[in-house]
């Protein structure tokens, strides 16, 4: 009866939050409260972050993004700050005290200026409506209930409950958090819309999100242990939220966006490949291309992803992908390399050769020359 | 982060899996038939460390440490937990450019950030005919190492001593004492 | 995101050994100096002050925290001229240089390395170093030297733990019913001295135990003279 008592109390926590209004521009946390220390950590950390070996420094991105940052953020412009962070794969993430993180692979994947908009408005939500705070009262709360449950439970011998409770703390806590992932939606909306950038932008971002991590179903496990809420719960959100919304801005701005990305997307294109998650990689790479066009880059990286998956028909695909990239301008010349590899280990010695050769011939600065040449020296005969 | 490999390493050596132990300077065998030497005495973590056939080190986990990988057949990972993925298997037919970008991967699923591979060279490594490069990377914490990869892949199996340490002090420290070890590195073949 | 760091230090403190208050490790009883007495560059502090709650969750308080930092640097100052060392406090401002921010990195990585190799579990010890403390930050502890017109450099990371008033309830139960107390506040930390000549690092102390303030200055004398004990002079 006991252990049901405290499993009741875990229940009613559910609706409960640490109850923090939004927080007004350029407001600190009082120093008495336990918001500041999540501050306190999170300026210790950034502080570091500054110096960060994985910092992005390109000035003329960095004024960019933070740009798209102040016209999102109106008056919270002052209070955030954006770090964008080499690393591949879709995340960002937002500190207590406005410190935003944006990874490089998120930039990637992103269309244009809107959808940037969407993202920042995202993040933005959780440092107004204070998510971090609420979240970790909510971990504590949760594991303190917990102990006790576990204590009593000891002394009256309820052990069975105690396994129950801490799985119920657990997903009411995951739950918790899809709740503010909402909430940040929600609020990113608001805020892009009135900079005047098109909402639509937001939806499409989970949408691509979904057709790159694969149509897959959840299971009812899988959903409520996630944290995020699924891509497809996402896009129907923000599809309501849209639809409440008083004006239907339209702004994109895509050339803009991919002229600041331009300089460096190759680098983040070979970030993802070097993961070696081929599905998920060609999808992502296949909706790159149905948005730009297909470039010499993207068709490069493409074979780079078959060559080094190397199943059944990746070679003759990786070698098509080659090709095309050879035909377009600005062509790399690693895929004359690349060719080379791939008709070296099909026992193509003279194709092997002339690739390499015209290799050489392309990059004769080429850092690897003499191990090309050592590959070609190694292969005599035809 | 990087860090994920070091806390995975720090627990693997907590939980009781054997002690740290002296390599001293006389000949070794490692794995499948390398024989190493070293000019000084080395620290040998416990089998399985960083999942590589052999970690030793000088000044302990968070700061250096050779990676041996001695005798690794087609069809296997460079590491162990890499072994339930296929595209990360090591082919008797690799080059040096290929075996570079596995260890760009390797080194990607660790946890490390930044990570920078350098161009392959030749070199013989065991007096077979092999390859150099060099690599770099950050760990979470920002921390950044250069390192540096040497073999040769030996009748179809790889040979290959990798070498970490922090580019503010452990690389350039123990960089001498690492080459030794490369420079004494011997395939036992016909065993 | 990016929280997973403080994870290595938690299992460092794990791999100590068990229920004893402090452990220093020195290469001699004496610094070093040409002329005068030595001189030491205190560096930025590295310290976090929380409170457990009844649950177990370490709560960040940066009151404590800041108040901390004040106490502790005096407390460590006045602990130093008592034994004729002077110790000036770094300017925080260094760390705006890269390289310095990597030579932080690096102490703070030979730190984890001695808790986890030197003063760790026996299992852990490394035999080539044969029981010396000999760890170095090599050229990036000289170029400190002129950064910071000192002999030697001190380095400080320290965590310090309160039980919440709930916790406190909590274990009064868990005796009563189970027996057994909850573990309370923990003090924990290292300290490392590096000469700036050689970048040898030339004593280290650890501290894990279960008393020790730094709320107060009275209490953060206390916890001064237990972190600088054999400190060599």
């Amino acid at each position: 009866m006991r252990g049901l008592a405290l499993v009741i109390l875990l229940l009613m926590l559910a609706g409960c939050s640490a109850g923090l209004p939004p927080l007004p521009p350029q407001t600190r946390p009082d120093m008495q409260s336990d918001e500041a220390g999540f501050w306190q950590l999170a300026e210790k950390a950034e502080t570091a972050l500054r110096r960060a070996p994985t910092l992005i420094r390109d000035p003329d991105l960095n004024r960019y993004v933070r740009d798209v940052a102040c016209k999102v953020a109106g008056p919270y412009c002052p209070d955030i700050r954006v770090y964008l962070v080499r690393a591949p794969g879709l995340n960002a993430g937002m500190q207590a005290n406005g410190a935003m993180l944006i990874q490089s692979g998120l930039l990637l994947r992103l269309r244009d200026e809107a959808q940037l908009a969407a993202i920042i408005g995202h993040e933005l939500g959780h440092y107004v409506e204070r998510h971090l705070a609420d979240k970790a009262w909510r971990a504590r709360v949760g594991s303190d209930i917990l102990a006790w449950v576990t204590v009593l439970g000891q002394g009256v011998s309820l052990r069975e409950p105690n396994a129950a409770a801490a799985l119920l703390a657990e997903l009411q806590l995951r739950a918790f958090s899809r709740g503010q992932e909402q909430a940040a939606d929600a609020f990113g909306l608001q805020r892009m819309a009135a900079a005047g950038y098109a909402p639509i932008a937001a939806v499409e971002i989970w949408q691509s999100a979904a057709v790159e991590l694969g149509d897959r179903r959840a299971s009812v496990v899988n959903r409520l242990l996630a944290t995020h809420p699924a891509p497809a719960a996402r896009r129907d959100g923000l599809l309501e939220e849209i639809a409440a919304l008083p004006v239907q801005p339209e702004a994109r701005s895509y050339v803009r966006y991919q002229a600041a990305l331009a300089p460096h997307r190759a680098a983040f294109l070979a970030d993802e490949v070097r993961l070696r998650l081929p599905t998920e990689t060609l999808r992502l790479f296949q909706q790159l291309e149905e948005q730009h066009g297909l470039d010499a880059d993207l068709a490069f990286y493409r074979g780079e992803v078959h060559r080094l998956r190397g199943w059944q028909d990746d070679q003759h695909l990786a070698l098509r992908s080659y090709a095309e990239a050879l035909r377009l301008p600005q062509s790399p010349a690693a895929a004359h390399r690349s060719i080379g590899l791939i008709s070296r280990a099909q026992g193509d010695w003279q194709r092997a050769r002339a690739a390499f050769v015209r290799y050489l011939i392309s990059e004769p600065d080429a850092p690897d020359a003499a191990m090309v040449r050592a590959y070609i020296a190694g292969m005599t005969g035809s | 982060m990087r860090v994920w490999l070091l806390v995975l390493s720090v627990a693997v050596i907590l939980a009781g899996c054997g002690r740290i132990q002296p390599v001293e300077r006389e000949q070794v065998v490692i794995g499948q038939g390398l024989s190493v030497q070293g000019s000084r005495v080395w620290n040998q973590f416990p089998t399985g460390t960083l999942g590589a056939d052999a970690a030793w080190t000088q000044d302990g986990l968070p700061l250096d440490h050779v990676l041996f990988i001695a005798g690794r057949p087609d069809g296997e990972p460079l590491f162990e937990r890499s072994r339930s993925r296929r595209s990360l298997q090591f082919r008797s037919n690799m080059t040096a450019t290929e075996i570079a970008e596995l260890w760009g991967t390797e080194l990607a699923l660790g946890e490390r950030q930044q990570i920078e591979v350098g161009a392959p060279e030749p070199k013989v490594f065991a007096g077979h005919s092999g390859f150099h490069f060099g690599y770099s990377y950050a760990t979470e914490a920002g921390l950044v190492f250069d390192g540096s990869a040497t073999g040769a892949v030996v009748a179809g199996r790889l040979y290959l001593i990798a070498f970490s340490g922090t580019r503010a002090h452990h690389y350039p420290a123990h960089w001498p004492a690492a080459q030794h070890l490369i420079r004494s590195a011997q395939v036992l073949v016909d065993r | 995101m990016r929280r997973r760091c403080h994870f290595v230090w938690l299992l460092l403190w794990a791999a100590l050994a068990t229920g004893c208050a402090g452990d220093a490790a020195r290469l001699g009883a004496h610094l070093h100096v040409s002329e005068g007495p030595p001189r030491i560059a205190l560096m930025p502090l590295d310290i976090g002050l929380s409170r457990v709650s009844a649950g177990g969750f370490h709560q960040p308080v940066a009151s404590w925290t800041e108040a901390a930092e004040q106490h502790l640097v005096r407390a460590l100052r006045q602990v130093a001229r008592e034994r004729g060392l002077i110790l000036n406090q770094a300017e925080p401002a260094l760390w705006q240089e890269p390289a310095a921010h990597q030579s932080r990195l690096l102490q703070g990585a030979i730190q984890q390395a001695i808790l986890l190799h030197h003063f760790g579990d026996d299992r852990n010890r490394l035999p080539a170093k044969n029981g010396h403390l000999g760890w170095s930050m090599g050229a990036s502890g000289r170029d400190l030297r002129g950064v910071l017109a000192a002999d030697y450099a001190l380095f400080i990371h320290l965590r310090d733990s309160y039980s919440s008033t709930g916790r406190r309830v909590l274990s009064v139960v868990s005796t009563v019913l189970v027996g057994l107390p909850l573990p309370g506040g923990q003090q924990v930390g290292i300290a490392t001295l590096v000469d700036l000549r050689t970048g040898q690092v030339v004593w280290a102390r650890a501290l894990d135990r279960a008393t020790g303030d730094l709320r107060d200055p009275k209490s953060a004398l206390e916890t001064a003279r237990a972190l600088l004990k054999e400190l060599p002079q």
